[in-house]
This record gives C-alpha cells, structure tokens and sequence, in this order.
C-alpha cells in the first residue's frame, strides 16, 4: 500500500541549504515527503493560501520578513499547520521563543541529519493533530457547560475549585474570578460549610456520587434559599485521588410550591369541616330535642339530613386523604398492632349491614394473635373499606377475611361472592374515580377513591395490594404488609429525623443499649427472664425520655434509641445514666457479674451526616 | 356548683353551638374569639376545663395552650384541642403542647361530652392521651 506522501513546504532563501534539506528528505521513505519550495514570505503566503500543506519548515531570515515577524505572519496565515523553525546557532533563543508561541520545534541549521529531520517532522504533524483534537474537544465542553441550566462547580483532588459555571455565578453571586483556584471550604457561599464538607469527604470515601436536598444557603440578594445537588466523585490520577462535580439547582421555588401546596390542603380541610361541624351540631341538637321537643315528622327529616352530613363528612375525608397520598405527606405511626384483632373489629362495625342482608362474615387466622409493626388507624381504616366494599357488592353467600404470616410480612385477604369485576376493568380497579357496577342500584354511590387510598396506605407501609376477581363469581383483594425488625423500624426514624436535622442544622443523637452475652444469660436464667431483663431496660429508658420526638424501641437484646434535637454530650449523660441505674439494679437482684449493659451513642454532626456514618460509629 | 367551661373559637357559630350543648348538659359556658382574649380569660376566670380551637387569630391554639401548661397556676386546667386541622403531625404538636385530649370537627358530641366529664372528674391533668 502506498503511503500517503507528507507534504512540506520548506520556506528558505539560501537555495543551496533548500537543496541540502530536499536530498536528505527525499531519502525517506517512511512516510515519503514531497517538497515544495518558497523562497520569499509573500511567496509561502500564496502557497499556504491555496491549501494541501501539512508543514511548514521555516527559515526566519527571509529577504522581506525577519525573525519572530516571519513566525507570527505564517502562523496566522494557517494557524493549524506545524511549523518547524530552522535555526542558524545564534538564533536559538527566539527559537525557543517561538516554540513557546505554538511553533511545534525547531532545529539547528548545520545539525540536521535526514532521520532525525523525518522523525522531527512527523512528530510536529501528530502534536499537532493531538492539540487539535483537545482545543475542540476544550471548546465543545466549555459551550456544554455554558449552556446548562444548574450549577456545576468543579473542585480539584487538593481541594481547590477548578470551575465555577455562570449558574453559579447567578445563583450564589459570587463571580468566577473571586473562586477560581481557591480552596472549596472558602468559596463564600454563606450555607452550611461544615454539613458541605463532610457530605465531600463522604463522597469521597464511598466513591460514589451523593446527593443532598435542603441545603439551606443566602442568595445573592440576602434572603434565604435551598439548595439541592449531587456530589459526584471522579477519580483522580493517583490512586485515590478525586476530583469532585457538584451539580445542582435553587430548589427553593419547588419547595415553596410543595409548601403551597401542603398548605391549601390544611386550609381546604379547615374550610370544609367547619361549617359541616356547624351543621351537623345543629342538626344533632334540634334532632336530640336540645332546642326543644320536635314531632316525629321533623325528627324522620332531620335523620336523613343527619345521615347526608356523616356522608359527606366520609367524603371529605376520602378527598383529603387522596390529597395526601398524592403529595407524598402520609405519615406513620407505627406501633406493634395485632393485626388479628384489628380485622376482627372492623368486621364487627359491618354485623348490622351483613345481618340485614343475610351474608356472613368469616375470619381465618391461623393464630389468635399476628403482630406487626403499623399504623393502626391506617390498616383499620384499609379492612374498613374492603369489607365495605365486599359488603356492597354480595347480596348472598359469604365475605371471608383471611390473615397469614407469609415469613417476611402478613398477608391479609378480603373475599366476597358477590358481582365481581369484569377482566377489562381489573386493570382499573386501583385507580381514582374509577367505578363499576354502579347499575346496582339506589344508595351511596361513593368517590372511586376508597381503592386508590387503600393502595397509597398500603404503598407507604412498603407493601403490595392486588385483586383477582370474576364475574358473577366474586372478588379476592389481598394485601401485604412487611415485616419490620425493630432494627429497620430504628433505621427508618432514623433516617427520617436525621435527614430534617442536616437541612436545619440541628442536632441529633443515638444511642444503642446492648445486653451483652445475651444467650448466656437466656441459658443461665431462662427465657422469660430474660424477655424481663429487657423489658426492664426498655422501661428504664422510657422513662428517662422527655421529648415526644424521642424514639426508644426494643429489639431482642438491645434497645435502640433516637434523640432528635439532643445534643451528642447530653445524650452521652443521658446514656451513663441509664446505665448506671441499670446496672444498680442488677446489683439488687444479685445478676451484677453475669449481664452487663454496653453503651454506644453517636451523634450528628460530631460523626457523620447520613445513617450509614452513625450506625458505624455504634457498630450497628 | 357547675363547672365552668371556656371556649376559645373563632366561629361564632361553633361557639353558639358548643354552649348550647353543654348548657344543656350541665356545665356553664364563656367564650373567647381569639387567643390572646382566650388566654386572658383562663388567668382570669380560671375555669374547669378549657376548649381549645387551633387556627386562632392573634395567638394561635398551641402557643395559648403551651403558655397555660408551662404556668403553675393554670397548668392543672385540662385543655381539649378542638380543631378541623388533622395530620399525624398535629397532634403530635399537641402532645408536645400538654394537651390533655384531641377531639376533630365534625365533631361527635357524645364523645366530646364524655372526655370533658373524663378531664373534670379527675380534676387535674393527667396526660389523657390524645383521640
């Protein structure tokens, strides 16, 4: 295969120096030059202007241009091209010069040999490409980084910044020049510096990228904002050394919007209630006779109004907690609740309905008692809605309502023969004011979105609902709830309460309470002593809590605690304390030598800011 | 001698309504329209048991309510929270406040009736757990 030849335009008067440098050259064969001579400046300029050179050697002393002026001229004439300046000895020192401006080397006039020449010229011609390829490469990054619309700062393996992009500039008003090359920890942004900088060297541990929200700083014009971003790491040169991106936006127009928001709800809640508690108290005390004895004609009308009001009150309820589903704001409050008796419950409330239409309801549970940690007014509130529902739908038969523990969470089945639900329709059946069958006939026709609540509910305990259903033969609707370990539970107060305290800069703390050598002692003094034994230190802790937000929860052999809002040392006394009493009281019951209670706390911001950095520092 | 009942509410119409029931059923009734009034009145007339709406103008309910628990002379007055506002951080506030009880509109009326018998009775504040 041919090779492509290089062509080189060698710039020189003396003519017999030309001819030197041409002989040498054309001696090479790999690659092969062509070489096309010019022995004024204005003569190269002509040339380069028609194209087709891939190199320029250039002699400085022409008869119409000298020295650094011949350099510049060809440069700008074809700034892509390599030049390769040859010297005389005496003009090392603007060849030099030159090199520095972007010529690509120089030689020594006298000192050429042929391969040395050929290797020289090759390399100019791929520094070349190379510097090419990086300035574009610069330019199309530097107009990607101009044209984004969130903040992007770039911080070096030593801590400096190295970018600070416009939204930057905008955002914190601070400009470019004033942080550019200076250290992260002083860039001026008035936010939470030390919260900032502990999420980095999280970042940088983890090697992995991180991502905060409601970090609280000033914007430039003095007022508070929020800002939120992703930490992303990348490594470095040297084993691990990274340099950082942080990418983000003022979140603070969002929040407001969620505020807004969350707000017209509570006012909406308000606005609706109160006139229906105006109402149905009037109603109430005229149909009680508390303004006066009324005839029977007004106490049947009344009725009827009083049953429309508790209609609408259900439906305003259902539209609010719809509401809250949506906007994320349901909020748990978990406790150990027997799912068991709860379903029983709320199958008593129906016994009227079920007794009128002459349909039973039937409860298999497998043992009298299945504990779980949940809401229990929210699972109350899902049983209530399937057995109305089943009830609804059944004229005869039976409705069966069946609980299983299913090892990582229970299972509970609501089941009636009534009309059932069409295969196109399944699909449906979750979704808000969604409604079938509605032919069935006069009376309460009801949202379409008791379903759509019983989903969200469910979703936030982490669980899963489904429906199987045939027509004509009758519905199936079970529901999973998970199982929590109290150790999940604790992490996820944790988690909850930690993530409000980096955003408001307050403190929190925990403490883990351990009883060591637990099986040892079940051994030594039995089960249900040991049960006591915790029990015991679950009380004690209990009561040395005050705060309502204080979270104390007992697992097998420990007791997990979360203090929101309580400093690391106070939590420290607090938990010497504890101990101390415990311990005291073991002494009295002579078990002093065999148990000992371990005592771990930790705390933000001393030890970290997300779960992960605390639960190590208790080894957790 | 019958017990004395202040109600704080900004609805003049649940104030009416709220009278009416308890007169009916014994107790006697003042009333205040907004919180810092209702906070007056519990210094001044110390009552047997106070209701106690939330969205208040001038002082809303928790602050009246944190200021009388936090003062030794009132403090053993039981407060009702009575209010349409309802999320499960409400009423954790107020349980933070030291309210006595929690009672939603619409309202049950018996069930009202029942936690003021309930908190007069006792006749001081024990902590009923908020329902």
């Amino acid at each position: 295969m041919e090779r492509r030849k290089i062509k080189i335009l060698l710039v020189e008067d003396n003519t017999t120096y030309a001819k030197l440098i041409t002989d040498i050259l054309s001696l090479e064969k790999n690659p092969p030059f062509h070489i096309e001579g010019a022995t004024t400046l204005k003569e190269s300029l002509e040339r380069l202007a028609k194209g087709g050179i891939d190199l320029v050697l250039l002699d400085l002393s022409l008869p119409d241009s000298q020295g650094l002026e011949t350099f510049d001229r060809i440069q700008s004439q074809s700034p892509l091209l390599p030049i390769v300046v040859l010297t005389g000895l005496d003009d090392q020192r603007i060849a030099i010069e030159i090199v520095r401006k972007g010529g690509q080397d120089y030689l020594v006039k006298g000192r050429v040999d042929g391969s040395l020449l050929a290797s020289i010229i090759r390399h100019a011609i791929e520094r070349k490409q190379a510097e090419r390829v990086l300035k574009r490469a610069h330019i199309q990054t530097g107009q990607l980084l101009s044209s984004l619309t969130s903040i992007l700062i770039g911080i070096s393996p030593e801590g400096f910044i190295t970018h600070w992009n416009t939204v930057a500039e905008t955002t914190f008003g601070i400009s470019a020049s004033e942080v550019l090359g200076q250290p992260f920890s002083k860039c001026g942004v008035k936010w939470n510096a030390g919260s900032v900088l502990t999420s980095l060297e999280e970042c940088r541990k983890k090697n992995r990228p991180l991502r905060l929200e409601d970090i609280r700083f000033q914007g430039h014009d003095g007022l508070e904002r929020l800002l939120g971003f992703t930490l992303i790491p990348i490594s470095g040169e040297t084993e691990g050394s990274f340099e950082f991106l942080l990418f983000g936006a003022d979140i603070t127009a969002r929040k407001q919007a969620e505020q807004i928001k969350n707000e017209f709800v509570s006012t909406v809640s308000h606005e609706f209630r109160t006139p229906l508690a105006i109402i149905k108290e009037g109603v109430s005390q005229v149909y009680e006779g508390v303004c006066g004895q009324i005839t029977q004609t007004q106490r049947d009308t009344l009725k009827l109004s009083l049953e429309a009001i508790d209609r609408l009150g259900r439906i305003v309820e259902e539209l609010l907690d719809i509401s809250k589903i949506e906007s994320g704001r349901i909020e748990l409050r978990r406790e150990l609740v027997d799912i068991v008796s709860l379903a029983k419950m709320s199958s008593l409330a129906f016994s009227s309905q079920t007794k009128a239409k002459g349909i039973q309801i039937k409860l298999n549970a497998p043992q009298d008692r299945l504990e779980i940690y949940a809401d229990k007014d929210k699972v109350t509130q899902i049983f209530t809605n399937l057995m109305g529902n089943a009830i609804k739908f059944t004229e005869k038969g039976h409705i069966g309502i069946s609980i299983l523990d299913k090892g990582n969470g229970i299972e509970c089945c609501v089941s009636d023969t009534g009309k059932g639900i069409a295969k196109e329709d399944i699909p449906k059946v979750f979704s808000k004011f969604e409604q079938f069958a509605r032919e069935i006939g006069p009376g309460p026709k009801g949202t379409g979105l008791g379903l759509a609540i019983c989903k969200g509910l469910i979703e936030a305990h982490r669980g899963k609902i489904w429906i199987e259903s045939e027509l004509g033969k009758g519905t199936r609707i079970t529901f999973l709830l998970p199982k929590y370990t109290a150790r999940e539970l604790f992490k996820e107060y944790l988690g909850q309460h930690l993530k409000e305290s980096v955003s408001y800069g307050a403190p929190l703390s925990l403490i883990i309470f351990e009883l060591k050598d637990f099986d040892k002692i079940r051994k030594k003094i039995g089960n249900e002593q040991a049960l006591l034994l915790v029990q015991d230190l679950e009380s004690l802790v209990k009561q040395n809590l005050h705060r309502k937000s204080d979270l104390a929860i007992k697992n097998t052999d420990a007791v997990f605690v979360v203090l929101p809002t309580t400093e690391k040392s106070d939590a420290l006394t607090i938990a010497e304390k504890i101990q101390q009493s415990y311990e005291k009281d073991l002494a009295k019951n002579s078990l002093g030598n065999d148990i000992k209670l371990a005592c771990k706390v930790a705390g933000f911001p001393e030890d970290g800011n997300t779960e992960e950095s605390l639960l190590n520092q208790t080894q957790l | 001698m019958a017990k004395k009942i202040l109600i704080v509410d900004d609805e003049p119409a649940i104030v009416t309504m709220v009278s009416n029931r308890l007169k009916a059923n014994g107790y006697d009734c003042i009333s205040a329209k907004d919180g810092q009034e209702g906070l007056t009145m519990a210094k001044k007339e110390k009552p047997d048991l106070i209701i106690l709406d939330l969205m208040l103008p001038k002082m809303d309910g928790y602050k009246v309510c944190s200021l009388i628990k936090k003062d030794s002379r009132y403090a053993k007055i039981p407060i009702i929270l009575f209010t349409a506002k309802v999320q499960a951080e409400d009423s954790k506030l107020g349980e933070e406040v030291g309210a006595d009880a929690y009672v939603v509109k619409p309202f049950n009326a018996q069930l009202l009736l029942e936690k003021i018998q309930q908190l007069t009775e006792k006749g001081s504040s024990t902590g009923v757990p908020a329902g």
